[in-house]
């Protein structure tokens, strides 16, 4: 196996290991979002229930961005592995790449 | 705050919302952290994991109000209070735990009713995982154990019931199915957690402790946490005056009831006798589901729960005590180790389709008339590590101290309950019981001592009455007595009575030298302690000569049998001298008394390092012949002139003669010469005169029976 090879197939690892975490983060956001809908004022009616409400969609907002922060995080994963990687076969251009 | 006004159905739905919210948060936060968490990739992953935690308890609290919702719009007396749909439910803290707790006690109640076994299934199903839900939290957990204790203590012959049809030839060794066992660990897990945290009611505590199915009860320990994870003890009330534990007073009603052959074990139910090859497997599954196993193996991991199961003689727990330790000491007219016989069916049933197994107690005699029978012999290793923890609880001059009363009583069941190993009625026991009487007579070894001429009944006495602290006076005089017996039993193994025998030199040499120079604590100096250490190693060698040992002989004549009680007393470094885990607890002067009931002040629990192991070795060394401890100890509390004279006898000798190291003696077979020519240079020098012994406690010794020797300097 070439640097070429090298590279590209920890290109495709990360690219493979961060789709899994976007399938991850998928899957919370449709849980979240199955939730939403049901937290209005027609469930219930008093201010113990409208503030825990509050409560619950002021904390999921943070959850959502943390979530919503995810693809540009991964999609760096991805461009530093190449960098890196590309980096290492510069250094040793001419050698045998590592089995 | 008062209740809230709900839609019912779309709490449930919100309720179903968020529990799939939680299982897609458990299912992918770690996806998410761990992978990102790799690649150094920066991301504050932080609110995901706390998304992930508040996810349980806003599921288990919305299906709480669900549920509650749905109770409130079926219960006929809100008929008139409907008002828009809504019914009016507790939202939030307390109040909503406890409403919750009780409606899913109120479930399981109606789960364990429930004709169908889907149903039922289902339905238990839902509860477990609402306990799962609040296992942390005590407060709903004590809400809802003490509604639901009654339904707890009958869940396991509920589940056998449900899933392990007997009828079934495949079930006929089924007690639990592996999904029944699950179930109960978890109802236990939460029992023990409420009961640890000391939110249970005494009802609930009774509710499980004096059940009416006291097997099914007893199955909540076996598949619950260890013993150290349930109370040490229990708010005090009417039917629990001294405040026992929920496993004490449940050990004491398995132990009651089995003795009048109230419990019964659900097993087989099918015309399906078992056969010959069955017995094996019909006998180990039995064996798995006593319950007096079960609880025993709990309350040596729990300690208190032995001490009270053994030493509170309170009549309303039925006092168990002096009998079972005869039981489990195999001082019965029945075969060694038995502990019952598990007779399948009742009277005249044949073993024709009875789905049980009644417990008949030891000793008593089997209607023919039935089914199977089948032998059941405990453990040895889970009764002497019971009761060697019925007397580990540290000693104490406190008088309010009810742990050292019921370990110094548990003693006193365990010394009289003890068969002798020779003789009429002899049985010898299982290693691990002799372990337990060995730890015994260790902790209690002055009190032995001063035993040795008591003609009365074993009793406990109050701290200041023979010694400081709580203590015991044994019937030592007598034919049978109960001493007697009790050494006889321990000097069977040649392991256990060198240990004792070192012990008890060492205990004494304490003693001598204290007395010697006036420095014993008070309470202790004009009871005869240091005689009756004299009497006691007369009775130790008396015990030794009826298994055959010659102490003389195997110290003096047989070096291996003497490296070998080297070994032994190195082995018990805990009690040569006794490192015991209350020594820290205590200060002085009070170490001063504990030092000579046999707990160590001198050394921690936590740090044996070689230097101690070797110091121990040393120390057995020394404490095999008499006279050296009693040195050894005027050495030690700095008896004026003694260590100038071993200084100076040492002074000038080649090295390895020289038997003076450091304040200690230190005995090789190369020096032990020079030690005992200085020995007898000053034996009968005052103020100490070290051969009184010779008469005084030589003459103690031989009243005992002791014959090993003279009395004088050598190996008694």
């Amino acid at each position: 196996m070439g640097w070429g090879d090298l590279i590209a197939q920890a290109v495709s690892d990360a690219q493979n290991d961060m789709a899994g975490v976007e399938a991850a983060a998928n899957a919370i956001q449709k849980a979240i979002s199955n939730v939403s809908p049901l937290l209005t004022s027609g469930t219930w009616d008093g201010p113990e229930a409208v503030s825990w409400i509050g409560d619950w969609q002021s904390f999921y907002k943070s959850v959502q961005s943390c979530l919503g922060s995810l693809p540009a995080a991964e999609a760096q994963v991805v461009s530093q592995v190449r960098t890196s990687m590309e980096k290492e076969a510069h250094q040793h251009a001419g050698q045998p790449a590592p089995s | 705050m008062g209740d809230v006004g709900v839609d019912p159905d779309q709490v449930a739905k919100a309720a179903t919302a968020l529990e799939q919210l939680r299982d897609a948060l458990a299912a992918n936060v770690p996806t998410i952290v761990n992978t990102m968490s790799s690649y150094a990739a920066g991301v504050n992953t932080a609110v995901l994991k706390q998304a992930q935690a508040r996810s349980v308890g806003d599921a288990a609290d919305m299906r709480a109000r669900s549920n509650l919702a749905l109770a409130w719009m079926s219960n006929p007396e809100n008929i008139d209070g409907t008002y828009g749909g809504l019914a009016f439910v507790p939202w939030s803290g307390q109040a909503l735990d406890n409403a919750d707790a009780k409606f899913e006690a109120q479930a399981l109640a109606l789960a364990e009713s429930s004709s169908d076994p889907t149903i039922a299934a289902q339905q238990l199903q839902g509860i477990e995982q609402d306990l799962k839900d609040h296992m942390s939290d005590s407060a709903w957990l004590g809400a809802f154990y003490s509604n639901a204790a009654p339904y707890v203590a009958k869940l396991a012959t509920t589940l056998h019931n449900l899933d392990a049809n007997g009828q079934q030839y495949n079930n006929r060794f089924t007690v639990l199915t592996q999904s029944d066992q699950q179930v109960l660990a978890t109802f236990a897990k939460g029992l023990a957690a409420a009961d640890k945290s000391g939110t249970l009611t005494p009802e609930a505590v009774q509710a499980i402790a004096n059940a009416p199915d006291i097997w099914s009860a007893a199955m909540l320990i076996k598949f619950g946490p260890p013993g150290s994870a349930w109370a040490t003890s229990e708010q005090k009330g009417p039917q629990n005056p001294d405040g026992l534990s929920l496993l004490a007073v449940l050990t004491d009603n398995v132990y009651k009831d089995e003795q009048t052959g109230k419990i019964k074990i659900p097993l087989g139910g099918g015309y399906n006798r078992y056969t010959a090859d069955d017995q094996q497997q019909l006998q180990g599954t039995l064996s798995n589901y006593d319950p007096l196993t079960v609880m025993l193996k709990a309350d040596s991991q729990n300690k208190n729960a032995a001490w009270q199961v053994m030493g509170d003689d309170n009549p309303i727990y039925g006092n168990p005590g002096p009998s079972l330790a005869k039981l489990l000491l195999w001082n019965t007219k029945d075969l060694p180790s038995l502990t019952a016989r598990f007779v399948q069916g009742g009277p005249n049933d044949k073993g024709q389709y009875p789905g049980y197994f009644t417990i008949s107690p030891a000793e008593k005699s089997v209607d023919e008339a039935t089914g199977a029978i089948v032998l059941n012999f405990m453990d040895p290793s889970i009764a002497g590590a019971f009761l060697d923890a019925s007397t580990s609880a540290p000693r104490s001059i406190d008088p309010n101290d009810l742990n050292a009363k019921y370990a110094a009583q548990a003693a006193i069941n365990i010394i009289d309950g003890t068969p002798p190993a020779s003789g009429d009625g002899s049985v010898k026991l299982d290693p691990a019981l002799q372990q337990a009487l060995t730890d015994t007579a260790q902790r209690y070894l002055v009190d032995l001592a001063m035993s040795v001429n008591n003609q009365g009944d074993s009793t406990v006495l109050k701290p200041g009455t023979q010694l400081p602290a709580w203590a015991i006076n044994v019937n030592g005089q007598g034919s049978p007595n109960s001493l007697s017996d009790f050494l006889n039993q321990i000097a069977s193994n040649k392991d256990d009575l060198a240990s004792l025998d070192a012990a008890a030199k060492v205990t004494f040499g304490n003693i001598y030298a204290q007395d010697k120079l006036g420095v014993l604590p008070p309470g202790i100096s004009k009871t005869g302690a240091d005689m009756g250490l004299a009497g006691l190693l007369g009775r130790i060698d008396t015990a030794a000569n009826q298994n055959g040992i010659d102490l003389a002989k195997d110290l003096d004549e047989q070096h291996e049998e003497y490296n070998k009680m080297l070994e032994f007393a190195e082995s018990t470094v805990k009690f040569v001298p006794v490192v015991g885990e209350a020594a820290d607890e205590y200060l002085d002067p009070t170490k001063a008394m504990l030092g000579l009931l046999g707990v160590s002040t001198e050394f921690s629990t936590d740090n044996a390092s070689t230097a101690q192991t070797v110091a121990a070795q040393q120390f057995a060394e020394e404490s095999t012949q008499l006279h050296v401890p009693m040195v050894q100890s005027l050495l030690n509390f700095n008896a004026p002139g003694i260590l100038a004279s071993a200084q100076q006898a040492n002074a000038g000798l080649p090295p390895d003669q020289q038997w003076l190291q450091n304040g200690q003696i230190v005995l090789t077979k190369a020096n032990m010469g020079q030690f005992n020519g200085w020995y007898e240079g000053i034996a009968g020098e005052p103020p100490y005169k070290l051969e009184d012994l010779n008469t005084l406690y030589g003459d103690a010794y031989r009243a005992q029976g002791g014959a090993a020797s003279n009395g004088a300097q050598g190996p008694w």
